[in-house]
């Protein structure tokens, strides 16, 4: 992701000579804030993840319905 | 706080968590998807190549592995639909589809969780690595392997 905004920045300074390919670079560096966007939800979800893996441990010992199963099934 | 947890069912808890990272994967992917699509559509028009790297080598690793993460958690989010009570029904009349009913003294590998398990890290585990690291020629080889 950070290789793909880094190309797209050299692209907009590299080609920002010939007047006919700005309006090209100018739609290329809006897509940047789709990329923005992906790396906030992806590090969002990457701390989920670690929140649920400590989640995980702290109910490690305890079945998520295993009391209402027993009941359930007369077991 | 084991106190707190004993009061609330966990599988409410870890649905409702996974519920809120399958929303957050989707609109990634969401975003992946437009990117791709409206990188692909871009053309310079006083240097038609410059946008080859962009288009051909760094979007299509992106939009894979956010197909990856997705499927992944959504994965989870079905596993925690399965754990659901509403169920529970079903699973009675048919002992395949509960793993819970069977004591550890008689566990063995023929109720559809551990199936599913096994299923998954085998041969379905490749083929979802492959669909998804090396593009969607490999669905010809998938339904190459179905048939």
């Amino acid at each position: 992701m950070t290789k793909a905004k880094e190309n797209i920045n050299t692209i907009a300074k590299d080609f920002a000579v010939d007047s006919g390919n700005l309006d090209a670079i100018a739609q290329l560096n809006d897509q940047k804030a789709f990329l923005d966007s992906r790396i906030a939800f992806d590090a969002i979800i990457l701390a989920a993840m670690v929140i649920d893996f400590v989640l995980h441990g702290c109910c490690m010992s305890r079945p998520i319905r295993s009391a209402q199963k027993k009941a359930e099934y007369g077991i | 706080m084991t106190n707190y947890f004993n009061c609330v069912q966990l599988y409410i808890v870890y649905s409702v968590y996974a519920a809120l990272v399958l929303i957050m994967s989707c609109v990634a992917l969401s975003d992946v998807l437009n990117f791709t699509e409206n990188v692909s559509n871009i053309v310079l028009p006083q240097s038609p190549k410059a946008l080859n790297d962009l288009q051909n080598v760094f979007s299509p690793p992106m939009k894979s592995m956010q197909l990856l993460v997705f499927f992944f958690d959504l994965t989870v989010m079905l596993y925690y639909i399965f754990q659901w009570p509403v169920w529970d029904s079903a699973k009675q009349k048919f002992p395949f589809f509960s793993a819970d009913l069977k004591t550890i003294e008689k566990a063995d590998c023929s109720n559809f969780v551990l199936m599913l398990i096994f299923i998954i890290l085998s041969k379905v585990s490749v083929r979802v690595g492959l669909l998804t690291t090396a593009g969607y020629r490999e669905w010809h080889s998938l339904f190459a392997l179905l048939r």
